[in-house]
């Protein structure tokens, strides 16, 4: 009589132990039924405690999968070692409910009482499951926004020949031919003319948005003030043009792509020149410290762009105004804002109509960061 | 010692250019600006270094008195024959002027490694096409003094 309470109770102390464990258990005998599941495998699989017990596992598997499932069995029956089942292969639970989740599953062969059983112990992968979709999704995109770049690249390299062929033989048409064309002739062949340095602009812009990232990006410690420099000297017509007067703060010495933070300052201050109000332009760039970025600005007192264009100006093709008024190409923005994005950084800008323009742009002070 | 019109023949000029087009407008430059010149035209690397060679069927060719020269060609392309000629004695002296549309800073680099003499990028359009064609003739055929006759 004591031994069998003490078997008793050893069996009792063994069903706790085994449904305290974290995993979902599940033993089964040669023929796939269940013997044993723990309170984990009644949660997970969604099942009323003791319910699953004397079922056949084939209860646990997706119907999907169930006609091949004795199969695999019997094959692990005659050859039965400890593995994870379905290594490489996308494995799948059934709930009680119907819906089905990634599990993993290790088994083992148990011998009791000259009985072979077949000890299961299932995890719920989801989680690791939706994180590895998301990287995926995450790698997929990013490489097919860098097969974009490199299409533009190419299509726009390439498409710089015809479009010289076509500007070039216009233009000697109109001139060779010019005695035996009338008027309307000669504004025919101007307007290929005109239409295609548009084109050439366009392409041109598209080339240099592309190439911020075809080319391989050179940090080093840049002098902000130089940079500026080098943008003004692009400018050296626009600005006289325009009676513009350009000042500066003390600006400090960053880590960053020369040739990239050139660009960017010669876009904003090229637009705030571009885009001037009534008066001659006043233009102010200047740099704060803000935590572990340099936050810069480039001031206006230009025409001042209407709230509700502060998103789409910074998007590729985007323009505020037709062609006749203001040449463009509508690419210098979006130039701008993959500049500031490569340099761990961020761009927008704070405008009232008639008053000016405030273009901030941070870079950021921490290598690690960048790009 | 001389320039090239001074010597009282006409300048000898290889064009290196696939593209019809623009071995068009280079023909119709050259005969615009009213140089004294031979354009002669190949249309890939392979045909260049066989034309600087005499080779079949370039037997008769004169020796050019200076290379225009396309970077990107079929076959055989610009930055190979930079390269051929660099280490070719017989050669090396031939004036070699990259011509090209690309203006990407590798290749510029690396066409005045490979010791080209000027770097031109392709203008856009025949005005500027034009210009630059004058601007060849007036360095290459009358300011600089270019290795003697052989």
């Amino acid at each position: 009589m004591e031994g069998l309470a003490t078997a008793a109770r050893t069996v009792g102390q063994l069903t706790a132990i085994i449904d305290s464990v974290p995993a979902a258990i599940v033993m089964a005998d040669a023929q796939g039924r269940i013997v044993l599941a723990n309170r984990q495998a009644e949660t997970l699989f969604g099942y009323p405690h003791a319910e699953l017990t004397g079922q056949s596992v084939d209860l646990l598997v997706p119907e999907r999968l169930r006609a091949a499932h004795p199969g695999h069995r019997a094959a692990y029956t005659r050859e039965p070692n400890a593995r994870p089942m379905g290594a490489g292969r996308a494995l799948y639970g059934l709930r009680k409910d119907g819906s089905e989740f990634p599990i993993e599953i290790g088994l083992n062969p148990v011998d009791m009482d000259g009985e072979r059983y077949f000890l299961s112990a299932v995890l719920d992968i989801s989680e690791r499951e939706q994180t590895r979709q998301l990287r995926q999704a995450v790698e997929s995109l990013e490489r097919s926004n860098l097969e974009l770049r490199r299409f533009a690249y190419v299509a726009s390299h390439d498409l710089q020949t015809p479009m010289r062929t076509i500007a070039s033989f216009a233009q000697l048409l109109a001139a060779t031919y010019e005695d035996q064309l009338d008027a309307q002739g000669q504004s025919w062949i101007n307007r290929i003319v005109v239409s295609i340095r548009r084109l050439q602009a366009l392409v041109r812009d598209l080339l240099d948005y592309s190439r911020i990232d075809s080319q391989v990006s050179r940090f080093n410690k840049v002098a902000m003030r130089e940079v500026a420099d080098a943008a003004l000297l692009l400018l050296e017509d626009a600005i006289p043009d325009a009676g513009a007067e350009i000042t500066f703060s003390e600006l400090p010495v960053v880590w960053a792509d020369r040739f990239q933070l050139v660009q960017l300052l010669y876009n904003l201050i090229g637009n705030a020149i571009k885009y001037r109000g009534e008066h001659a332009p006043r233009i102010h760039v200047a740099a704060e410290r803000q935590g572990e970025a340099w936050m810069f600005s480039v001031r206006d007192n230009g025409m001042g762009i209407a709230q509700r264009h502060h998103e789409r100006i910074f998007e590729m093709f985007q323009r505020l105004h037709d062609l006749a008024s203001y040449s463009g190409t509508g690419i210098g923005l979006a130039v701008c804002r993959r500049v500031v994005e490569l340099h761990g950084g961020k761009i927008w800008l704070t405008s009232e109509l008639g008053v000016g323009t405030t273009f901030y742009f941070s870079i950021s002070d921490d290598r690690a960061g960048v790009k | 010692m001389s320039n090239l019109l001074a010597r009282g023949r006409p300048v000898e000029v290889l064009l290196v250019e696939d593209n019809p087009d623009d071995v068009e407008l280079m023909r119709i430059g050259f005969r615009r600006a009213k140089f004294a010149v031979n354009l002669h035209h190949v249309g890939n690397g392979e045909e260049c270094m066989a034309f600087l060679r005499r080779e079949a069927p370039y037997t008769d060719v004169p020796r050019p008195d200076l290379v225009l020269l396309d970077l990107n060609m079929p076959r055989m392309d610009g930055r190979e024959v930079l390269a051929e000629i660099v280490k070719d004695e017989a050669l090396i002296q031939i004036p070699i002027v990259v011509l090209t549309s690309s203006d990407a800073d590798s290749d510029v680099l690396t066409s005045y490694r490979l010791s080209c003499s000027s770097y031109i990028v392709k203008p856009v359009d025949f005005e500027q096409f034009s210009r630059v064609v004058h601007s060849i003739g007036d360095y290459w055929f009358t300011l600089v003094v270019l290795p003697p006759d052989a």
